[in-house]
């Protein structure tokens, strides 16, 4: 029953308080209110202006120290206001309450639905389309990731993919390449590492339980992200598309046409289990525990030989002070799968050839400029010059900034050579075909991007947790997890509506 | 009482016109009225209507998410939809069982040291410090640098020990089965703190004459304890017990920082959920349920303990 009260008015009228506080906690300065010479620049030109700029830990100190002669030259200051945990549920916050955080911000793609459908940012408009070489993005990230329901609100600048990172030069010893073989009857591929789940778990079984580190410490086979809430449901997803995403069907989280969740399927089951084993058998102990970068740093301290993870672990690794491994990895896609799971069949079906499907787990981020900006003339010239290809580039390759690949200008081999990372000329060429693989590839699989996507990740995370703690079997956790998706997606406006905006991502 | 003659006579003394003494009494009432006025309207803003709203709002399928569409009365389909909810089922057992035990081990705990304190005879107050401490640090600071340092099974100085013990590795946090027990030590460690500075101060307060007295007539330290000062201090440990409860029912920030409800759902408490679906996931109708659920358990748990200690201390 319609009580004829509509959500803005309810939460304008109970949240008040509760929005200063959040804004609040979220950085004191981006509650000022804009300085007298700043709204004066508002009529006459942007010279004075001062803007703030909300992003992660990392990628705004970087972006602004590239940004000083571009402040001196037009006189607008920037102010950052910077989040170190969680700024994607900081930002929803702000959205939802109707608080102010920042006049441009940097958001995470996950949350561009709850974003850019409740309008909480500008659209961007052509003549900055035009400045910042819209074409340059790279497709996925420009026409499916930038905008909603046919209007672009953000510009792409951080490109989220995951992939495997191993240890070459272990893969490359002809020592270690016999004693392998004779194991298993097959040669290791130091070029590609394992190709398939299969093989992995070779891999990993082979690499388990001895010093093959020059640091003479027992060893492991594999490295990722087992805990709840730190990084959990992009590492699962990522184990579970080989089997999950079938090359001729669009649908991954759901079937598109019925909203039916498909993460309960034979092939996330088969996914979940796999997964808990390689944890409890070939993973450091612990493992259990092992979340965001903790687990990346398992083999940045050549304790594991490979790890499938964001791009950030090779540029990580390209750091000698964190990192024993500089010069030593390979990159290649995530290990794919021949045997591959049909969801309209419902049945598992045989791939002639490993079939992979390239996860973009987390999507990347964007920048945008908030709907309630007072300085919008100035937060654009900012973004024109801070999203220019020049300035992309050097942020992404300089260290710590945390920016992968976006842009086809980016896959320079040369600038990350010459970066202060100093990449091996090898070493970037796998790196940087590795992501571009990943993003032309015509599986790959989108992450879930949809109106109220924490909730969904909560019930998954939750549900997969409790299967690797051993307190639950993988199907009756993963029914769970999909009944409890069901019910969301009823509460969030059903299944139509959610499969509308899915359908929009997948571009079917 | 104005039957009583010296009452009334100093009450209305005859030298005193009547009505002007009522007035003053109406100008002391609107002054009282003036002075509580604040207190009420902060009452009411801050306790009475957000109460009322979380009830409202449990009522209700407001979800922050669903934006546009119109927020609808759904009565009581969230209190019901909590008992089917298997993971409000094992956020509930598990707070349950923290409480039962995290409780009890506290207060007990913070007995024993509180009855060495008052008793040493040396370094009595550099003690007392020592252990008063924990007070005085943050949730944050106790979960991440003691907790996780304490505990770390590689790096710790808990398995260091045990490892000299030859106790093999205990993967403290990242075990279902000993995620839990980590947390209740560290609630007890912090805890125990309060329990001490409540209880110290309450043996402090009792009359040494009457433990003089049984040690006279024959007790021992032990029996004197048993009959004497235990007796003497059950309504301060009745109070402490109390907010103890209340507290480890609403036990959060430790798990938060530390384990995040996990490993799985081991140590998944109700406040931690109520936050991961209202704040977290938007859906506000569900957590307010979810709330209320947990104010009338407090409730419940802490008049029935009430209730307990006040027939056991008459």
């Amino acid at each position: 029953m319609s009580r004829g009260i509509s959500r803005r008015q309810l939460l304008q009228q109970a949240t008040g308080a509760a929005a200063g506080a959040v804004a609040a906690a979220c950085g004191g300065g981006a509650l000022r209110a804009a300085p007298t010479a700043a709204r004066a620049a508002q009529d006459g030109g942007t010279a004075g202006a001062k803007i703030t700029v909300v992003g992660r830990e990392g990628t705004i100190p970087v972006l602004l120290d590239n940004s000083q002669d571009w402040m001196a030259q037009t006189g607008i200051t920037v102010e950052p206001v910077v989040v170190s945990t969680d700024l994607g549920r900081k930002i929803l916050q702000s959205a939802v309450t109707g608080a102010f955080l920042a006049d441009v911000q940097l958001h995470d793609d996950n949350y561009g639905a709850d974003l850019y459908a409740r309008g909480y940012y500008q659209e961007v408009p052509a003549d900055v389309k035009g400045t910042v070489g819209w074409d340059d993005i790279v497709p996925f990230y420009r026409d499916r990731l930038s905008g909603w329901q046919g209007k672009t609100y953000g510009i792409p600048y951080d490109g989220d993919n995951m992939f495997l990172t191993y240890r070459r030069d272990l893969m490359a010893d002809p020592a270690i390449q016999e004693r392998f073989t004779a194991a298993y009857g097959y040669g290791m591929d130091p070029a590609t590492g394992p190709k398939s789940w299969q093989e992995h778990g070779q891999y990993a079984e082979f690499f388990t339980g001895w010093a093959w580190d020059p640091s003479g410490e027992e060893g492991y086979g594999l490295s990722s992200m087992w805990k709840r809430g730190g990084g959990l449901f992009w590492a699962f997803c990522s184990r579970a598309a080989a089997y999950a995403k079938h090359p001729g069907a669009p649908d991954f989280y759901f079937d598109v046409e019925t909203g039916d969740p498909l993460i309960n399927s034979e092939a996330f089951v088969r996914a979940l289990t796999e997964w808990k084993t390689e944890m409890e058998t070939y993973a450091p102990p612990g493992a259990l525990n092992f979340e965001w970068a903790n687990g990346n740093d398992q083999l940045m301290t050549g304790r594991v030989a490979m790890v499938n993870y964001w791009a950030d672990t090779g540029k990580d690794a390209q750091d000698p002070e964190n990192s024993t491994v500089k010069g030593k990895l390979g990159y290649h896609l995530t290990p794919g799968s021949t045997d591959v799971y049909n969801p309209k069949a419902r049945a598992w079906e045989t791939q002639p050839e490993v079939s992979h499907a390239p996860f973009l787990g987390f999507g990347g981020r964007n920048f945008a400029i908030a709907r309630d900006t007072k300085q919008a003339e100035a937060s654009w010239e900012f973004l024109k010059h801070a999203c220019s290809p020049e300035t992309t580039l050097t942020v992404s390759v300089t260290p710590g900034s945390g920016m992968d690949p976006v842009r086809e200008s980016q896959f320079n081999v040369d600038a990350w050579v010459n970066s202060p990372f100093q990449w091996n000329p090898d070493e970037a060429r796998s790196y940087l075909d590795t992501i571009r693989a990943n993003l032309n590839h015509p599986n790959l699989v989108a992450d879930l991007r949809l109106p109220g996507w924490t909730q969904y990740q909560d019930a998954l995370e939750t549900s997969v947790s409790a299967v690797l703690a051993g307190s639950s079997e993988a199907q009756g956790a993963l029914d769970q997890a999909a009944a409890q998706w069901k019910s969301i997606t009823g509460q969030l406006g059903g299944a139509e509506k959610q499969m509308t905006y899915y359908r929009d991502l997948l571009g079917v | 009482m104005s039957s009583r003659p010296g009452v009334a006579t100093r009450a209305r003394p005859s030298a005193v016109p009547v009505a002007p003494a009522r007035g003053r009494r109406r100008k002391r009432s609107y002054v009282r009225l003036v002075l509580l006025l604040p207190a009420f309207v902060s009452l009411a803003f801050v306790t009475i209507y957000p109460l009322g709203f979380t009830v409202y709002a449990s009522l209700t399928d407001w979800n922050l998410f669903n934006f546009g569409a119109p927020v609808r009365f759904v009565g009581f389909r969230n209190w019901i939809e909590l008992w089917r909810d298997q993971n409000f089922l094992i956020a509930f057992k598990n707070t349950a069982v923290f409480v039962l035990i995290a409780t009890p081990l506290t207060y007990l705990v913070g007995l024993m040291v509180a009855v060495a304190l008052d008793t040493a005879t040396v370094g009595k107050r550099f003690f007392r410090v020592l252990f008063w401490l924990p007070l005085m640090l943050s949730s944050v600071l106790v979960t991440v640098v003691i907790g996780r340092m304490m505990f770390d099974p590689f790096v710790g100085p808990v398995d260091s020990v045990l490892d000299r013990l030859g106790v093999p590795q205990v993967l403290w946090l990242a075990n279902p089965r000993t995620a839990m027990m980590t947390i209740i030590i560290l609630q007890v460690w912090w805890g125990t703190a309060y329990t001490i500075m409540l209880l110290v101060a309450a043996l402090e307060s009792l009359p040494p004459e009457l433990n003089e007295a049984a040690r006279v007539d024959g007790a021992g330290e032990w029996r004197a304890f048993w009959e004497i000062t235990f007796p003497l201090l059950l309504p301060v440990s009745s109070a402490v017990f109390l907010i103890q409860i209340v507290d480890a029912w609403k036990v959060f920030d430790i798990i938060n920082v530390l384990t995040g409800g996990g490993p799985g759902t081991a140590t998944q408490s109700i406040s931690l959920l109520v936050f991961q679906q209202g704040v977290q996931g938007g859906n506000i109708s569900y957590a307010s349920a979810m709330a209320w659920m947990l104010t009338v358990t407090i409730a419940v748990v802490a008049g029935t303990v009430y209730w307990l200690s006040r027939r056991w201390t008459d």
